[in-house]
């Protein structure tokens, strides 16, 4: 679904050039769960970010279910991202002057598909992860835990092939961080998305299928 | 949306609001002195000599004031393609006591082609006709106003009154005219042949008005043509040292430009210039506060950049975010467009009411409407264009992080 062939991503900010990925090789099938590991400054998030194509490589090719996004203009990668593609962020990004139900339809904006079918899906996903009572509450009335789902929620909303998620348990305590990877292993098996998981907890990662791991931008074995 | 931000929000609407009601006012003026509304309700098929230039040849000095006696009756009758032609003077004030009571009034002296050229209203009576006119027959023709000054809520037909000592009969009564409409405007109008010497056959610049109403818009041309010929050989004889008379049929705004442009001392026509002076000056006027709002825009977005990112995230283009801001940004200029028509409306209708300009009822119409909101939507694309080209090219990478500039 997703292949990095000699992926290299540098940052430039005036003379400093700094090399947040080098060489990667890197195939994910579809259905895959997967993790990305590796120390702070790693590559870990910039990875994801080029795999969910909010980034470009510097070199290498990236290809998207068989597709060169380097032939690809802004608006084909946004339809991309809008259509196959889900994130959940370590910080939940939700916006917090809109209620749940809201945030969980940003999506779904961006698509054809009528003011009652979007909220009829927003009702529907946020029941999945258990926040059906809570469809008019807004961020800041949440708890961590509920927010994440929340953020859960509004990336599968539109049903993505894959979910981008960037350490979501990294600002939950561990038992909200068990129910978060509880969920995601649901949807998972539920729905056979690949999930691509950064992540900082070992004990996470060994419940995923394969474990990727980066130090200084590059892969390890 | 709006209510996220509520300080800015006000703040935004205050700045739209202000400067919109200062556009609102000055297109209300411009329609007021300009624009069709009774008498001066023919004015797609109205030409006028309003200003006459006397020069000499090697542009040593001149006369600029408005046309002659002599130069309307002798090169402003008969023209082709004229359905009526008139010759009035320009207003002057007059005094009358009624009673003990002083009176100042207006007044202005016109042929009987006058009231068929404009359009007054007669709420009583009727105007002077030619042969009232040829018979220099006192009749007076009021305003309203005048109406009450002299005869308080009585009818004033068939009545005698006392203009600078002399008397004139009531035959008719009109609505008031707004002094700022200076051609048809006065308290009172009376026939131009009880003006004492008001035949000067030679006086080519004086203090007179030609109103000349064509049979259609399309004949302006012949008549322009027709009246260039005449005046190029007009008779100089009693003008020296003059060698030449400047005077163009043509509508007020035309002559306005002219004067701006080239103080009267030529022919062609500065319209195209005056308009361009407007529209930029109106732009011009606009881009300081544009630019406090384009500032306070890009505050916003620049707040609102978590949101972007995450939009992005989730596909939204480039153009939909845009298409998104740009809406924002035109609804509340909206907003600030209705609550500054109300303002203006008020402030208007104080500065009727207090008659600081005679007789000025500031009317709301279609025309000023379109205006409106051709400045409204204009002030809403100037001031929010280039903050939502900033949210465009907002990499989403870099707004979820907040590394925004």
């Amino acid at each position: 679904m997703i292949e990095l062939r000699s992926v290299d991503k540098v940052y430039s900010t005036g003379r400093l050039e700094t090399l947040a990925l080098a060489g990667i090789n890197l195939c994910i099938e579809s259905g895959e769960f997967i993790s990305v590991m590796g120390p702070s400054g790693s590559g870990k998030s910039t990875l994801l970010n080029v795999m969910g194509l909010l980034d470009s490589p510097t070199r290498g090719d990236l290809f998207f279910n068989d597709m060169k996004v380097e032939d690809l203009s802004d608006r084909e990668r946004a339809r991309i991202r809008n259509t196959s593609v889900g994130f959940i962020f370590q910080s939940f990004h939700l916006i917090r002057d809109l209620p749940l139900i809201d945030n969980v339809e940003i999506p779904l904006l961006y698509r054809r598909i009528s003011g009652r079918e979007r909220h009829r899906r927003c009702r529907d996903v946020l029941e999945r992860v258990g926040l059906g009572s809570r469809i008019h509450h807004k961020p800041g009335q949440l708890s961590g835990g509920q927010q994440q789902r929340a953020a859960i929620a509004r990336a599968i909303v539109g049903d993505p092939q894959l979910i981008l998620a960037d350490e979501p348990t990294g600002n939950l305590d561990s038992q909200m961080g068990d129910e978060i990877m509880a969920l995601l292993q649901q949807l998972h098996s539920d729905s056979k998305t690949a999930i691509v998981m950064v992540t900082h907890d070992a004990r996470l990662a060994d419940q995923t299928q394969r474990i990727v791991r980066l130090f200084d931008g590059r892969q390890v074995h | 949306m709006f209510m996220r931000r509520r300080f800015m929000t006000f703040v935004n609407l205050f700045g739209i609001t202000f400067t919109l009601v200062i556009l609102f006012m000055l297109v209300a003026l411009l329609d007021h002195v300009f624009g069709n509304a009774s008498p001066e309700a023919n004015q797609n098929r109205t030409l006028g000599l309003y200003r006459a230039n006397l020069v000499r040849e090697d542009d040593a000095g001149g006369v600029a004031a408005l046309p002659g006696y002599g130069l309307l009756d002798r090169y402003g009758r008969d023209l082709p393609a004229v359905e009526a032609f008139s010759i009035s003077t320009l207003f002057r004030r007059a005094i009358s006591y009624v009673e003990g009571r002083r009176i100042e009034s207006y007044i202005k002296y016109t042929d009987a082609a006058f009231w068929d050229v404009l359009s007054f209203e007669f709420i009583e009576g009727k105007p002077f006709s030619r042969g009232e006119v040829r018979d220099s027959l006192r009749y007076a023709v009021i305003n309203e106003a005048t109406r009450e000054r002299f005869f308080g809520s009585n009818t004033a037909l068939g009545k005698p009154i006392t203009i600078d000592t002399e008397v004139f009969v009531v035959m008719g009564v009109v609505r008031n005219v707004s002094m700022l409409r200076i051609v048809p405007f006065a308290d009172v109008w009376l026939p131009i042949t009880t003006l004492h010497d008001y035949y000067r056959p030679d006086e080519l610049a004086g203090l007179n008005f030609g109103l000349i109403l064509a049979r259609s818009p399309q004949d302006f041309d012949i008549i322009r043509r027709a009246f260039s010929a005449r005046i190029a050989s007009a008779d100089m004889s009693g003008n020296a040292p003059y060698d030449k008379v400047i005077a163009v049929p043509e509508t007020k705004f035309d002559t306005m430009a002219r004067l701006v442009f080239t103080q009267g001392k030529s022919v062609a026509s500065k319209t195209p210039h005056l308009i361009l002076m407007i529209v930029l000056s109106g732009i011009v006027f606009m881009i300081l506060p544009s630019i406090n709002l384009i500032n306070l825009n890009v505050s916003r977005i620049l707040e609102r950049s978590d949101e972007i990112g995450v939009r992005k995230a989730f596909g939204a283009s480039s153009a939909s975010l845009v298409l998104q801001f740009l809406f924002e940004n035109l609804l509340l200029s909206i907003i600030g467009g209705i609550v500054a028509l109300c303002i203006s409306l008020l402030v208007l209708q104080g500065i009727s009411d207090m008659g600081i300009i005679p007789y000025a009822e500031f009317q709301f119409n279609y025309r000023i409407l379109l205006y409106m909101i051709l400045i409204t939507v204009t002030f809403g694309l100037l001031s929010g264009l280039y903050p939502a080209w900033r949210m465009a090219h907002m990499e989403p990478i870099d707004a979820l992080r907040g590394r925004v500039t």
